[in-house]
């Protein structure tokens, strides 16, 4: 059982309690009402009748009070206490005595004035000496029979009372003595209880008849719509937008109805709306994606042909490379054969000569990998790889490949490193390259007998590596342009010192590739510094 | 040119016959023997007809990578099955550490390399000492 239904099940239950409610409080207040009305009105009746009976009984007991025939009024009292609806009747002297009875038994016996039946009158130092109305009545709880009303009719002193011979009543005595009537209201109370009950039981009819009615009512007006409205929505939820309330009744239920018809007829328009705008978006992003295929294609073949062209590029490099040095390495191995021969009868001028091809041809062959090695560092497609370097073991290892010229020139070589100098990320090759240049360049261009000091130190974040030598020197004009390309000073070339003017261009594409410092001083003809600066680690580089 | 007291027998492989002329006199001041081959086709032909104790290829012949699959024919394929540890020493005028960033390494394309590498122009101590590496007995 879901909860809607129980809340539905609810609102009947509350609505027919409501009701049950309201019903109970007219139905009790009128039927009180009522009830009471009948019950002042049955009472006014029997006081009427038990009045009108008590003054009959002192009528025809009159004569005999006045011939003092008490046994005659005893009589009289039995004869009527026998008749059906009399409980008792009592007639008491001034004393409260009784004097005459419908039960013999009772006869003598005193009723205090202070009793419960007398007190009305009696309970003032003088007793009443008129009642406003004929006679006094009271209803009260006797003992065996259930309640009674008790009718006091007092007997009053009239002038044949006091002027009788027989035993007259003092003349100034105005109240002789009282009859007393009870009457049972036994029947009159369960008359009573019986329109109680009766209106009772018709409450309950009413009530069941109207729950009854409400709650068909409720069901066919409320729960059966309301059971379609929901099967509707639980539809709706799973995705039918086809089901429709229909056969609407003409209340608010009915229009709530309606509403939801028109309301998943929009929902359905909605949707078929949203299904034709997804089947454009589908075809509009086919045919989007059927564009960029295409594309795409065509960029392949783009860059399919712009790696035969890189491969074509690479190709012809290699071809230039290999036929020039394919020919200078024969030229070069003829005349270092010629020249390595001790007895090949050359004059000296010839031998020079013959040095002199072979010196340039080296010149020309390192000219060669210079401007490739220079293209290549300088080309897109220039390859970085960074790892951790030691530049320790580089240094040194290139001093090995060095040493050998500078020994020939009797330069010293000065190395001062660290020995916790530690590794830095860099690419080995390009730092080798690094390295080489700025090594050779100062033997190169250091007199003989000169010194070459290479010192490397840690510099906060970054490897300070210093090349100093005591060589020609740069003037201060040439000073700004030794990065050039195919610069050469026109110090070292007036010393025709071999150069192809490209290393120090490679020393500086490779420092900016590391994202370093290169800084150079120099005084002509003492000698020139370059200092390196290096971040230890890639990500401190300055950007 | 098989000497008498020849150290060992070089087989040289190279499309440029000055080459072998300057190859063959430096080699032969080093005492070995010497035999010629101007193409990869001869060079396979040689190889097995005079049966070298060594070989000098030169990479770049008719096509670019000659020198590489040859090499590896000759390290792998059943028919040179004999000289599978025959020492091989690429010898090219292309270097190894060049600006055109040739791609020397044979294993890159799959191939099974040579035991060394020498430049061109040779310097004939670096040569004879290379040689003599492998031909020490």
């Amino acid at each position: 059982m879901d909860i809607i239904s129980v809340l539905r099940r609810k609102l009947t239950l509350k609505l027919i309690v409501t009701i049950a409610g309201i019903l109970f409080l007219t139905i009790g207040f009128f039927s009180y009402i009522t009830i009471t009305i009948q019950k002042k009105y049955l009472i006014g009746e029997m006081e009427q009748y038990g009045g009108q009976l008590s003054q009959t009984i002192s009528s025809s007991i009159k004569n005999d009070m006045m011939l003092a025939r008490s046994d005659h009024i005893q009589q009289t009292l039995e004869d009527i206490g026998k008749q059906e609806g009399i409980e008792h009747i009592r007639l008491f002297d001034k004393m409260g005595k009784i004097i005459a009875s419908d039960s013999k038994g009772d006869l003598g016996i005193i009723i205090d004035s202070q009793e419960e039946a007398c007190i009305v009158c009696h309970n003032t130092s003088e007793p009443l000496k008129k009642l406003l109305s004929p006679v006094k009545t009271r209803i009260f709880q006797s003992t065996e029979n259930g309640r009674s009303l008790g009718i006091i009719n007092p007997i009053y002193n009239e002038s044949m009372c006091s002027t009788a011979e027989c035993h007259y009543h003092p003349e100034d005595q105005n109240v002789l003595g009282v009859m007393e009537i009870l009457l049972p209201l036994k029947r009159f109370d369960e008359q009573i209880l019986r329109s109680r009950s009766q209106i009772l039981v018709y409450f309950f009819i009413t009530l069941i008849v109207i729950s009854v009615g409400i709650t068909l009512l409720i069901f066919s007006f409320v729960n059966k719509p309301i059971g379609k409205l929901m099967e509707g929505t639980r539809r709706i939820s799973s995705g039918d937008l086809t089901y429709r309330i229909g056969d609407y009744h003409s209340d608010e239920i009915g229009e709530l109805g309606k509403s939801f018809d028109m309301m998943t007829a929009e929902l359905l328009k909605s949707r078929e709306e949203i299904e034709q705008w997804n089947l454009k978006l589908k075809r509009e992003i086919e045919k989007a994606t059927e564009n960029t295929k295409k594309t795409n294609k065509k960029l392949n073949i783009a860059n399919k042909k712009l790696r035969e062209l890189d491969y074509l590029k690479s190709d012809f490099m290699r071809r230039m490379e290999h036929g020039s040095r394919s020919h200078l390495a024969v030229i070069k191995s003829c005349l270092s054969l010629v020249l390595s021969h001790p007895d090949s009868g050359l004059t000296f001028q010839h031998r020079d000569l013959i040095d002199t091809a072979e010196r340039r041809c080296s010149t020309m062959l390192e000219l060669l990998d210079d401007i490739l090695l220079l293209s290549y560092r300088k080309s897109f497609d220039a390859v970085y790889q960074m790892e951790p370097v030691q530049l320790t073991s580089i240094v040194l290892t290139l001093l090995d490949g060095i040493e050998n010229h500078a020994r020939r020139k009797n330069i010293s070589i000065d190395v001062s490193i660290p020995n916790d100098l530690p590794a830095i990320t860099a690419d080995k090759d390009a730092l080798k390259e690094l390295f080489f240049n700025l090594i050779n360049n100062a033997v190169k261009y250091t007199m003989d007998g000169g010194e070459v000091k290479i010192s490397i130190r840690l510099d906060g974040l970054w490897i300070k590596i210093d090349v100093s030598d005591t060589g020609i020197g740069i003037s201060t004009e040439d000073l700004p342009k030794i990065f050039d390309e195919f610069f050469r000073s026109s110090n070292a070339k007036s010393r025709n010192i071999e150069g192809t003017g490209v290393g120090l261009a490679i020393v500086n594409e490779v420092v900016d590739a590391h994202k370093g410092k290169l800084e150079v001083q120099s005084e002509l003809g003492k000698g020139t510094t370059f200092t390196v600066k290096l971040p230890l680690i890639e990500s401190l580089r300055i950007p | 040119m098989e000497q008498k007291n020849s150290k060992g027998k070089v087989l040289v492989i190279d499309d440029d016959p000055d080459f072998h002329k300057v190859i063959s006199i430096i080699l032969e001041s080093g005492s070995y023997s010497v035999v010629s081959a101007i193409n990869p086709k001869e060079g396979r032909e040689k190889l097995l007809t005079e049966k070298p104790d060594l070989v000098l290829l030169d990479i770049m012949m008719d096509s670019i990578f000659d020198g590489f699959s040859l090499c590896h024919d000759i390290k792998t394929s059943a028919e040179f099955q004999e000289f599978k540890n025959t020492p091989i020493i690429f010898c090219s005028a292309v270097k190894k550490q060049s600006g055109s960033r040739f791609d020397f390494d044979p294993g890159a394309q799959g191939l099974v390399g040579p035991d060394d590498y020498i430049d061109k122009p040779v310097q004939s101590e670096d040569l004879l000492a290379r040689v003599a590496k492998f031909l020490k007995n």
